[in-house]
């Protein structure tokens, strides 16, 4: 085991075989090797299996024409048949964009109510809470969204036989139809009359502010600045109508196209599936974000004369928030990929067109691809944009 | 409360002292008038809409739905002379879930009012002959829908009350006589009823005259909920703990980079910083690299898309081989919940002092045995809580398979209500899946909370110090 | 016959962690059955040396010899090293998921293959060495801080090593706790145990040290007897950083 000598008489390098550093490698050369052996099987197979099928390999299938169309998106008809499948995926995309920004904008709201409530001391108000919590997070999505879709949103009546609300406004299968503000050819120049008179607006409320501070005197300085911004516009908006109303319509069966603005069931299905889903779990996050913040905190507040709502709004919620924000960008990430469900009841989120695109050019693993790196690239983006909230968020220490 | 000298303190108003009804309902519902205000919109709003859905439940709602497919949304098209297998399986976990909430959890006065109160209803219903309950109105619907609908319910809900009860009694006696051993015993028998109801339900094989073979494609509703779930339980727990160790390989301390500013528009430093990336990488980076991309990859994309492509790609890659659809599930549910395993191992690895670690070196253990004894047992000892709401989760996301066309409670329920027989029946057939997914769902939350609270927590003190 | 090994040398020894030199060129000579006290200001590598003796840190540059082995990237050699050397932490270390008794058998049972008759043999003997046998089938939470530290001594022992390492064992320690545990060095240092000890513990060092090494900056910048060192050091910053230690 040792050597008898004071002074080692063999080299400083070890054999190789006993090396550390040499085994490290040697693993890791074997794991590798198994990790390619175990891929270009599975590559070559899945070559050979498309060449069988007779299936295309390359992008160039994007170009060609898609042969059906989509009817939900930002305008009526975003996509149609001439259309590529490029600008199918393209429309997926947007439709995958409209659904999460406006679901995470709602989750947020939703969850910080149901949160809060989740600690109120009205006894009705904290049991609806927890009632909404605990029947949100056990039962999944998919079923909540399905139920939704089919179970309410489909027995609706028919567009003949549609509610009507003053607007006017028409509830019915094909969806919520609305009057819409459409956009004219002015609308640039009263969005820089806005811009200047909210610059505007702001100078005038800080001056108004330094004012205040230095004399002790109420100057308004908010409500001038704001009083300002809605004159301006609303001025501006008698010049120069940058937007028209545009009344909905029924033409038989159907809404008539590009009038009004209509919330498709598909849409609303997905959106407020996932916005009552996620707030669910949004709301919990709340409650133990507040529940985090130490009692001393409130009981201080309560001696400077806060009132509760002043006290959440002021002082516990941004300390909340630091310990908030890393669950909650786990939802949001779950928020983001949990659109995709959106397939299930017929909306074309990205991954609804991409199954379409797919039964239509037979490029399996080319949509495959495009979808999920479309999925890592919001995860991604998104988990980047909450590192920084987060790190925004974090005590400062020495 | 008067007092003689005292100053002029305003009194607080009676409420924290009262007691009574009045007292609570004016404490908790009309503390001030926003208050008060608050609650009376809210109760008239949330009685208007339970009433409609009683309303539905009991006068519109047909259940003939759910009590003529009973079979099938349980057992999907699992041959009906072998469903004994499926009797014994769940019968086998139940129990064993009994003896572990016997010895591990406590009951709670509340649990104890539910499972009386049901066991009432479904012993008591039966015998009540419905059609005698009048010709029209509610009495009619009531006799002719909710009732046989209950009783459909009846037995497998005694059934299954009477395994939960047996086994609480057996758990709870055992552990009184000697609770260490009861423990072992009971996480043995949990550890064996794996492989037991595995092949219980899908049968040794095709010759074997007890235990033939029940291919997968007849597996559906419930049963296939569970095995999916089970399934990749299973398999998925040991992979991501191989995960976990692999991001771990190498050095756990990464050594603080200094990076210059803005270092990412300088393409000159990009070839350093990558340098100090890989080295940070420790020392298998390989390993770490790959564990790294798997786990980041399958937590950034949806699982709809992972079954999506286990379905498309499978069947091309493996040639004319084929794969049955649900053991494409299983294997690309597998897959999926190893990389959040992994994550959530991670974590428990990530919590364990470091001098841990060089006790063991110091010690000569080597690096497999430091695993196995010292870094593992600490660490899934902390985070089982979270595992379990992975597992919970994973329950739940089996749901998903009935987007890629599978058989499980979700997908029999659709394809049920497609039938022309049922159509206009969507209702009550989600509501009837929605219900089943919450009392799994909800009931493993609360157990997986009381076992927190007794089990492994009393495991977690003993870990201070 | 020739004159005995040294059981330990270290020449010119250093190492860095990323940019700072941590260790400077550290040479030394250890005597078996020596006990070596190691003080010094902290940061000025006395805990970086102790643990590159057993390989828990990797020295960059120079030569370790332990009991004839040289410390090298060699699987075999290093196994062989940590398995005549036992160490003994400033945060314990115990396994908090064993019992005491488990701690002590774990590596004699899994390193040495003893069966485990005998390892538990040994452990009881030892846990009556460190005089707290009544002990040994608690948990390390159950424990005091003393009570723990002494099982670590145990644990440590049970491998029947041929050197000793103590990292600062008694800095985490309550003051009435510390005096059981240097009982227990004083008795290992008596029983002809070569030691190395990192430790603040003045009174310990006069008492049982054959030699006391003062580190600085990663330098062995002074070293001697106790009674040279305590009362006549060398160079000016020994005798600052002993005015500053002993001067409460």
């Amino acid at each position: 085991m040792s050597t008898s000598s004071v002074e080692p008489s063999f080299s400083q390098s070890p054999p190789l075989w006993r090396d550390l550093r040499f085994l490290r490698a040697v693993g890791q050369v074997i794991f590798l090797a198994i990790v390619f052996f175990f891929l270009s099987w599975f590559i070559t197979n899945t070559q050979q299996g498309l060449k069988r099928a007779g299936l295309t390999l390359g992008f160039d299938f994007l170009e060609q024409p898609s042969s059906f169309q989509i009817d939900e998106g930002l305008t009526a008809q975003p996509h149609l048949r001439t259309d590529s499948f490029l600008h199918a995926f393209e429309v997926g995309f947007i439709n995958t964009l409209r659904v999460i920004f406006i679901g995470l904008v709602l989750t947020t709201i939703l969850g910080l109510i149901m949160g809060v409530a989740r600690l109120s001391t009205n006894w009705l108000i904290q049991h609806i809470a927890i009632v909404y919590v605990e029947i949100m997070q056990n039962t999944p999505l998919l079923v909540q969204l399905i139920f939704l879709y089919i179970g309410v949103l489909l027995t609706l009546p028919s567009v003949r036989e549609a509610v009507v609300l003053p607007g006017p406004v028409y509830l019915s299968v094909r969806g919520l139809a609305t009057p819409a503000l459409v956009p004219t050819d002015k609308v640039a120049t009263w969005l820089v009359v806005v811009l200047i008179a909210v610059g505007v607006g702001i100078v005038v409320w800080r001056v108004r502010r330094r004012a205040w501070l230095q004399t002790g005197q109420p100057t308004y300085g908010a409500e001038l600045g704001t009083a300002i911004v809605v004159i301006a516009a609303i001025a501006a908006w008698l010049v120069l109508t940058p937007f028209v109303v545009s009344l909905p319509r029924t033409v038989g069966p159907r809404y008539a196209e590009n009038e009004g603005w209509i919330l498709s069931p598909e849409f609303a299905a997905v959106l407020f599936g996932l916005v009552l889903y996620t707030g669910a779990f949004v709301a919990e996050i709340v409650r133990a974000g507040i529940q985090a913040v130490p009692i001393g905190q409130w009981e201080a507040a309560r001696a400077q004369g806060f009132s509760h709502f002043q006290t959440l709004r002021l002082i516990v919620l941004p300390q909340a928030l630091r310990v908030m924000i890393p669950p909650l960008t786990n939802q949001y990430l779950n928020l983001i990929k949990n659109s995709s469900l959106g397939a299930a009841v017929g909306y074309s989120e990205i991954f609804g067109v991409g199954k379409t695109i797919q039964l239509q050019s037979g490029a399996s693993v080319q949509v495959i691809i495009i979808v999920m790196i479309t999925y890592l690239a919001l995860d991604l983006f998104a988990a980047l944009i909450m590192n920084i909230v987060n790190t925004r968020f974090q005590l400062k220490t020495r | 409360m008067t007092s003689t000298t005292a100053p002029t303190v305003m009194e607080p108003p009676q409420l924290a002292h009262a007691t009574g009804p009045f007292a609570w309902l004016r404490r908790n519902l009309f503390r001030t008038i926003p208050d008060t205000i608050l609650t009376l919109v809210v109760a008239f709003i949330l009685v208007s809409l339970l009433s409609r859905f009683a309303a539905w439940t009991v006068s519109e709602a047909q259940w003939a739905v759910i009590t003529e497919n009973f079979r099938v949304l349980m057992q999907g098209l699992y041959p009906l002379d072998q469903a004994w297998r499926v009797a014994l399986a769940v019968v086998i976990v139940l129990v064993l879930a009994g003896m572990s909430l016997g010895i591990w959890g406590r009951v709670v006065a509340s649990t104890v009012v539910t499972l009386l109160g049901a066991a009432i209803l479904f012993m008591i219903v039966p015998i009540i002959d419905g059609a005698a309950w009048g010709e029209s109105g509610l009495g009619y619907y009531l006799g002719r829908e909710v009732l046989p609908l209950l009783q459909v319910l009846r037995l497998p809900v005694l059934v299954a009350m009477v395994c939960l009860v047996a086994g609480y009694g057996a758990g709870w006696i055992f552990s009184r006589i000697n609770r260490r051993a009861a423990s072992r015993v009971t996480l043995t028998l949990w550890l064996v009823s794996i492989p037991v109801t595995f092949f219980l339900v899908r049968g040794v094989g095709a010759a074997s005259p007890t235990l033939p073979l029940v291919p997968t494609s007849l597996w559906g509703g419930l049963l296939l909920t569970f095995m999916l779930a089970f399934v990749a339980i299973v398999c998925c727990f040991p992979l991501g703990i191989l995960l976990a160790l692999g991001r771990m390989s190498g050095g756990t301390q990464s050594r603080r980079v200094t990076r210059p500013a803005y270092w990412w528009l300088n393409p000159a430093q990009w070839p350093r910083v990558l340098l100090e990336g890989w080295r940070n990488l420790g020392h298998y980076p390989v390993i770490k690299l790959f564990c790294v991309v798997y786990i980041e990859f399958l937590r950034g994309v949806p699982l709809v898309t992972v079954f999506y492509t286990a379905n498309l790609i499978v069947p091309l890659a493996l040639g004319s081989t084929e794969i049955d659809a649900v053991v494409r599930a299983m294997v690309a549910l597998t897959l999926f919940e190893a990389a959040y395993i992994a994550e959530i191992v991670r974590g428990g690895l990530q919590a364990i002092p470091p001098g841990q670690l060089e006790a063991a070196k110091a010690l000569g253990l080597g690096p497999i045995q430091a695993t196995l004894f010292i870094t593992l047992p600490q660490a899934l000892r902390i985070v089982i809580p979270a595992l379990v709401g992975q597992f919970i989760t994973m329950f739940k996301d089996t749901s998903l398979v009935a987007i890629v066309g599978l058989s499980d409670l979700l997908g029999i329920a659709q394809s049920i209500v497609a039938q022309k027989e049922f159509t206009g029946r969507q209702r009550e057939a989600f509501v009837f899946v929605a219900i089943v997914y919450f009392v799994f769902s909800y009931g493993m939350s609360r157990a997986a909370r009381q076992l927190e609270r007794s089990g492994s927590g009393r495991l977690r003190q003993l870990g201070r110090g | 016959m020739a004159e005995k090994a040294p059981i330990i040398i270290a020449r010119d020894v250093h190492k860095w962690f990323g940019d700072f030199h941590a260790l400077r060129g550290i040479s030394l000579e250890v005597q078996a059955g020596e006990v070596v006290v190691i003080v010094g200001p902290s940061g000025s590598g006395k805990s970086t040396f102790v643990r590159t003796i057993n390989r828990l840190e990797e020295h960059d540059r120079g030569e370790i010899i332990v009991d004839g082995i040289a410390l090298t990237n060699d699987v075999r050699n290093i196994a062989a090293v940590r398995q005549e050397i036992g160490m003994v932490f400033q945060s314990f270390n115990l396994f908090p998921h064993l019992t005491v008794m488990q701690n002590i058998t774990l590596a004699p049972i899994w390193v040495r293959r003893w069966p485990r008759a005998k390892a538990e043999k040994i452990a009881m003997e030892l846990l009556e060495r460190v005089r707290i046998p009544e002990q040994a089938h608690k948990y390390p939470g159950q424990l005091s801080g003393g009570q723990q530290q002494r099982v670590a001594i145990a644990r440590a022992l049970a491998m029947q090593p041929k050197i000793m390492l103590f990292d600062e064992p008694t800095s985490a320690l309550d003051p009435e706790m510390i005096k059981e545990v240097l009982d227990v060095m004083r008795e290992l240092a008596r029983s002809g145990l070569t030691m190395l000890v990192v430790t603040h513990e003045m009174g310990f060092a006069r008492e049982v040290a054959n030699r006391v090494l003062f580190f600085d900056m990663g330098q062995i910048v002074e070293q001697g007897t106790p009674a040279q060192f305590f009362t006549a050091a060398q160079t000016e910053r020994a005798k600052q950083f002993l005015s500053q230690i002993l001067a409460h």
